[in-house]
């Protein structure tokens, strides 16, 4: 008898060894939702780059820890909570702006300087989320960080999470991403809503070609009257014009290139994989989120919709006459904002181009975010 | 109203009473004021861009002046050339002389919907009555 005893004994120690023994049902519905975003991503392809290593990381996030063996990234001296320092401390995100600014083409908003305002205006999504979320009985740093995902900029909700409310940044980073994955699906109602079938139509002018000169001398010079306004925005706009001056100046091209290739993969993986897993249901499954998701898209039709009226408001006084649609690309999900413009103009006239006027609003839409961002940082933080 | 089901506390509260506070109302309309003025003193740079390269290289080096197409033996490799003189040979047919050969400025690229549109024509199903 003691022999079956005590094999009865080792099974039961090898059930508590496995996964199985501290398996939720929250687990298995983050499982799920893990499994759904590798689904978006592989046969939709919605944002692959992105929801492929947050899918994962969800994955890799609920599975329970044996007893004894801690794993998780809340777990003191594990690999994934080394890797997870990256994003609680706000290090990925700049590194990520320096290769989104060594990537960007200013060249189509200094073209066309007037359409930089439409950026600004979809930022007032994010201050409109803000003040809805404090009603919401959020604290001002919790409201600031789920108004911020507004600016459609994963990076940016993650840095300002992470300064203002750690407790809510796997919600807000996965709620950010989320709805960047579904710019097509969210804005093209909207955008259809608060325009006329003419307005849609209006043909914009071709821009004018913007001189080397030109390229070199704004990164510095923008950056130098953002941070002077925005001191809380120095992390996100320095990195960001930085990377942008090692693409335009052309004398640093490998470190252009790095930046915009092999850096920002690398640190696109560890952050997404890492916001992934933080998502453990203990800590993802609460009534929060669910509110910061409901937040979160209103914040990003809020900001699509500013932008839209605020392209309208501004043909009140133009002579040429722009696109309302432009309006929408103010958010900035680049360049998937901009193809979304462009496609719904192209549904009324397959002739009219839009995506690079759109792309003015959205590359402005960056710095926007990132300026709300210091904003809040600088007023919220205690 | 929605209820949180572990503690029975309300999921949702509502409250107006931060709005009226310091970093309520006030807060926000900063926010927008600060995004706005920022943008638009970056706008009012841009403007001036131009007109500063100008003055501090010269005026013959304005930069807002569109440059014109560079003469395409400097701006392409022969083979460049070739290609498309090959196909503006084969698309024309008849006797013709390139004049000039340039990039194409944002607004041209219909050319390339013109491409698509070709191709797709190619696939389109026709009526064997006829």
């Amino acid at each position: 008898m003691s022999l079956i005893d005590d094999l009865m004994t080792k099974v039961s120690q090898l059930y508590e060894a496995t996964a199985l023994a501290g398996m939720e049902s929250g687990n298995l519905i983050m499982i799920a939702i893990g499994i759904g975003f590798i689904y978006l991503a592989i046969a939709r392809h919605y944002e692959p780059l992105l929801l492929v290593p947050i899918g994962f990381g969800v994955i890799v996030g609920n599975i329970p820890s044996a007893a004894g063996m801690s794993l998780s990234v809340y777990d003191d001296g594990t690999v994934l909570r080394y890797l997870y320092f990256g994003v609680e401390k706000g290090i990925y995100p700049p590194l990520i702006f320096l290769g989104i600014g060594a990537m960007t083409d200013f060249s189509t908003m200094l073209s066309n300087p007037k359409l930089i305002l439409l950026g600004a205006a979809a930022q007032v999504g994010v201050f409109l989320t803000y003040l809805g979320a404090l009603t919401l009985a959020f604290t001002p740093q919790e409201a600031g960080a789920i108004g911020i995902i507004g600016g459609a900029d994963g990076p940016t909700a993650i840095f300002l999470s992470s300064r203002l409310a750690p407790e809510l940044l796997g919600a807000i980073a996965i709620a950010a991403y989320s709805y960047m994955a579904l710019v097509p699906v969210i804005q093209p109602p909207i955008m259809r809503l608060l325009t006329t079938r003419d307005e849609r139509r209006i043909r914009m002018q071709p821009s004018r070609q913007v001189s080397r000169q030109e390229r070199i001398v704004f990164p510095v010079a923008a950056f130098l009257i953002c941070a002077t306004l925005a001191p809380g925005a120095i992390v996100l706009i320095g990195m960001l014009f930085f990377g942008n001056l090692m693409k335009e100046c052309t004398v640093t091209d490998r470190l252009a290139l790095t930046a915009r290739s092999a850096m920002i993969d690398v640190v696109t993986i560890l952050l997404g994989f890492c916001v992934g897993a933080s998502t453990n249901a203990q800590h993802f499954l609460q009534a929060k989120s669910i509110l910061i998701f409901g937040l979160g898209a209103i914040s990003f039709a809020v900001a699509t919709a500013c932008g839209v009226l605020f392209a309208k408001l501004m043909n009140l006084f133009l002579t040429e006459k722009i696109n309302p649609l432009v309006g929408a690309a103010g958010v900035s999900a680049v360049p998937d904002s901009a193809r979304v413009v462009h496609v719904v103009g192209q549904q009324e006239d397959p002739q009219n181009f839009l995506l690079m006027h759109a792309m003015a609003p959205n590359v402005a839409g960056v710095i926007g975010s990132a300026i709300a961002a210091g904003v809040l940082w600088s007023q919220l933080t205690n | 109203m929605l209820w949180a089901q572990e503690n029975s506390l309300p999921l949702v509260e509502f409250t107006l009473a931060p709005l009226w506070e310091e970093h309520g109302i006030p807060l926000a309309l900063m926010g927008i004021f600060v995004v706005f003025v920022a943008l638009a003193l970056v706008l009012l740079f841009i403007r001036l861009l131009p007109r500063l390269l100008a003055w501090v290289t010269g005026p013959t080096s304005a930069p807002s002046l569109p440059s014109p197409p560079a003469p395409a033996n400097e701006a392409l490799p022969e083979e460049i050339l070739v290609v498309i003189a090959a196909a503006v040979a084969v698309t024309l047919g008849a006797p013709h002389r390139i004049v000039s050969i340039r990039g194409l400025t944002p607004g041209e690229f219909g050319w390339s919907l013109e491409g698509r549109m070709q191709h797709h024509q190619s696939h389109r199903f026709r009526n064997r009555n006829h």
